[in-house]
């Protein structure tokens, strides 16, 4: 039980730390004092789906990640799991979008579900790649993997388009179109108090977890000197993280309907083109 | 109860303001930007509702309906036009105290409850199905569905005619209107024409009393072909005018299909007059008035300023708008009309403004700084170019959003270069060649141009485009005023 605990209150830190660190604490309290609302006419069966799906999917995501030496689930299938869950986030923000029945939550939905055909196959293909070279689906094995020379170093592209598609599950940063500022904070639009508390805890959580994700698939996991394994996997964690907030400072919103081909003409061919060398290497 | 008041005064502590302004509110709605408060993008994030100024028919009642929109713990500032900045600090500091009073939020909310709706008025008999069937009182959930907004989502669209309403977030304030009966939105859609075609265009909008397409008091949407010959609910979704980086007071009618805007009415139409705030100094040294030059570059470097900040915003980029707004606010510190004094006489500018001085050079530095970051961003030029082109007649309009962009920069880059100039501005607004405003000589009339462009640039545009054509252009509507018209 240690793993989860270790999880679950590094996983509370860092997302307390993400929000925080927006100067969001005055926007915490609100959402603990703010009066739910409604609008006309909602589907509130939905909309409370996917206000909850969203933290929910990011910690069963989180389950297969190995904290130090150990995961808490330690699946033979924890790449195509920890996939999976994340994909649980296009139904959370469909599914808020849609139900408050409301012109700029549903264009917020609209556009996650096109930024979704956008950066899920090359993010797919970055993660084939990784399970392709390390030769397993199970995180532990991946990092073991990499004891000699990190992913990051010898599959730059497939970490390019990881960091790309982390962002966008998230709909953080220049992803960040499907709760933008032209459509009034789209999904998040009509979301008030506890609402809105958790469903952007989950978006967080979201971004937290695409974030310690990539320390086993390309950053060598918690291997390091001197520190234990759980402190190198935290670091290597916030160092990610601190990578996010830079490009959200430096980058503006990509909006879909261009970055759509590129996603297609450029990305794809690219990461078929890394898993190819690497295919290639392996052999 | 300790707990929640011990909350409610940590969540005062940086409440999300939602300002509305009219054409004339641009001073105020400066002041309360420059208190540096977050902005928050909707009612329901909204902590503070801000009324710059008097409103007028139409601007009060799309910002009753948002008021009614917010959920408590709230509070609503209503800005005399004449306020000072200390003035608006200080209502804006009263604001923050009411929020983090418990008694007085508690007292809201329980009357919230009870007024946010009237079902007296309601001729429909959906109408009175939709009232609260169980208290909700248990459940802090500020009455029921009528509280909220009307969507358009599953079609049923926030459809028709809501020019009183257009609240922001889509246009979701306008559903009390609505539901007050339809009788209301008939009122409302009498008052401008623009309305009018909409109701003939949406198809089933065109029923209004009970007829089968009602759900909830809201007509269902109509449909039309939309622009791959598909037939698609079309949603009638006013634009402004209570809306985040939006331009003051403007009102955009749209029939939209998804997310793609099919037809854009604009709908200015401001009875009072007024002047517009960043042609002032222009218009203050006409009337004989004592303005030196560097004063008059100030306040256009501000206006570009301002317009960029809009465009970063809506561009996604929270950052860049940041620094763009700041600087503005830096500007206008030393901008006399904007703090609520009289501009202050040209030699007492001169001497005993050392301070000033040297923060304008910081200014001058940090925006070449921000200008050039701007300029080499290849994701914003990728973004940003092709998008609302105008022909090359409109001179400092013309080309696309990126040009825009590009061309404000440099104008802003320029004024900001001449802020020292200590000479006397004079101005004759009788001769051809008018300077004023933020893109001055002779080129009063750009607001009016953009204004008319609008609609033709808006068709077929997706609405994260149409937000940055709108905020490319930034229309200055109190510019359209018949006195500013005739100087």
């Amino acid at each position: 039980m240690g793993e989860v605990a270790g999880l679950m209150g590094g996983l509370g830190v860092l997302v307390a730390a993400v929000a925080l660190s927006e100067r969001n604490w005055a926007g915490v309290a609100r959402g603990l004092v703010v009066q739910r609302r409604r609008t006309l006419l909602p589907d509130l069966l939905l909309i409370r789906l996917g206000v909850v799906t969203l933290p929910v999917v990011a910690v069963l995501a989180a389950l297969v990640l190995p904290v130090g030496e150990r995961a808490v689930l330690d699946l033979g299938v924890g790449i195509v799991w920890f996939n999976a869950m994340e994909v649980g986030a296009w139904a959370a923000v469909w599914l808020a979008g849609w139900g408050a029945n409301s012109v700029f939550p549903l264009v917020g939905g609209y556009r996650f579900v096109a930024q979704g055909l956008a950066y899920e196959l090359p993010h797919m293909f970055a993660l084939i790649t990784v399970a392709l070279g390390a030769g397993s689906l199970r995180f532990g094995e991946v990092v073991a993997a990499q004891r000699g020379l990190w992913f990051v170093v010898w599959m730059p592209v497939a970490f390019l388009v990881y960091v790309i598609s982390a962002l966008a599950m998230a709909f953080w940063g220049p992803m960040g179109e499907p709760g933008g500022a032209g459509i009034a904070g789209g999904v998040t639009a009509e979301l008030s108090g506890p609402d809105r508390l958790v469903f952007l805890a989950g978006r967080y959580a979201l971004l937290v977890v695409a974030a310690a994700a990539a320390v086993p698939l390309f950053l060598g996991g918690g291997a390091g000197p001197w520190l234990p394994a759980w402190a190198w996997t935290a670091v290597k964690t916030v160092a990610v993280l601190a990578l996010f907030a830079g490009i959200g400072r430096r980058v503006p919103a990509v909006r879909m309907d261009r970055f759509m081909t590129f996603a297609w003409m450029v990305l794809i061919p690219l990461s078929l083109l890394q898993l190819l060398v690497v295919g290639i290497v392996v052999m | 109860m300790g707990l929640r008041g011990w909350l409610l005064r940590h969540a005062a502590s940086r409440p999300p303001v939602l300002v509305v302004a009219g054409p004339y509110g641009t001073r105020l709605r400066l002041l309360v930007e420059a208190c540096g408060w977050p902005q928050a993008r909707s009612p329901a994030a909204a902590a503070v509702l801000v009324s710059c100024g008097p409103l007028g028919d139409r601007l009060a009642s799309a910002a009753d309906n948002v008021w009614n929109d917010m959920p408590g713990p709230r509070a609503r500032v209503s800005l005399p036009a004449d306020a000072t900045a200390a003035q608006v600090r200080a209502a804006l500091e009263q604001a923050r105290e009411s929020l983090a009073d418990e008694t007085a939020q508690l007292r809201d909310a329980a009357e919230h409850l009870t007024t946010a709706w009237h079902p007296g008025e309601a001729a429909d008999p959906t109408m009175s199905c939709a009232t609260p069937s169980e208290p909700p009182a248990d459940e802090h959930e500020p009455s029921d569905e009528h509280l909220g907004g009307h969507g358009s989502s599953g079609g049923h669209a926030a459809s028709h005619e809501h020019p009183g309403g257009h609240g922001s977030s889509g246009g979701r304030a306008a559903s009390h209107e609505h539901s007050g009966g339809h009788g209301a939105s008939h009122e409302h859609s009498g008052g401008h024409g623009a309305s009018h075609e909409h109701s003939g265009g949406g198809g089933a909008s065109g029923g209004h009393e009970g007829h089968m397409g009602v759900v909830g008091g809201v007509a269902m949407a109509g449909r039309g072909p939309d622009r791959d010959g598909l037939m698609l609910d079309q949603l009638h979704v006013p634009l402004g005018p209570v809306m985040a980086d939006w331009p003051d007071g403007l009102v955009v009618e749209t029939v939209m299909q998804g997310d793609v805007i099919q037809r854009a009415v604009v709908v200015t139409g401001h009875p009072e007059a007024g002047r517009s705030f960043w042609d002032e100094p222009w218009l203050a040294a006409a009337e004989g008035e004592p303005v030196t030059r560097g004063a008059a570059e100030r306040r256009r470097a501000a206006a570009h300023l301002d317009s960029l900040g809009r465009l970063l915003a809506v561009a996604g980029w929270p950052d860049a708008a940041r620094t763009a707004r700041h600087l503005r606010d830096r500007l206008l510190q030393s901008d006399r009309l904007l703090q609520g004094d009289r501009l202050l006489q040209g030699d007492r500018l001169l001497q005993g403004e050392d301070r000033l001085v040297r923060g304008d050079e910081d200014v001058v530095a940090d925006y070449a700084r921000f200008a050039r970051r701007v300029r080499r961003s290849r994701v914003l030029a990728w973004m940003l170019r092709g998008l609302g082109q105008v022909d090359r007649d409109h001179a400092f309009l013309a080309g696309d959003v990126l040009d825009r962009v590009h061309r404000r920069l440099e104008a802003a880059g320029d004024a900001i270069g001449r802020l020292q100039d200590h000479a006397p501005l004079t101005v004759d607004l009788g001769a051809g060649g008018e300077d004023r405003g933020p893109w001055g000589d002779g080129r009063d009339k750009w607001s009016r141009v953009a204004v008319d462009l609008l609609p033709g640039l808006l068709e077929g545009a997706e609405l994260a485009e149409a937000r940055l054509i709108v905020a490319s252009l930034d229309p200055d509507l109190a510019q359209l005023s018949p006195e500013a018209a005739h100087g």
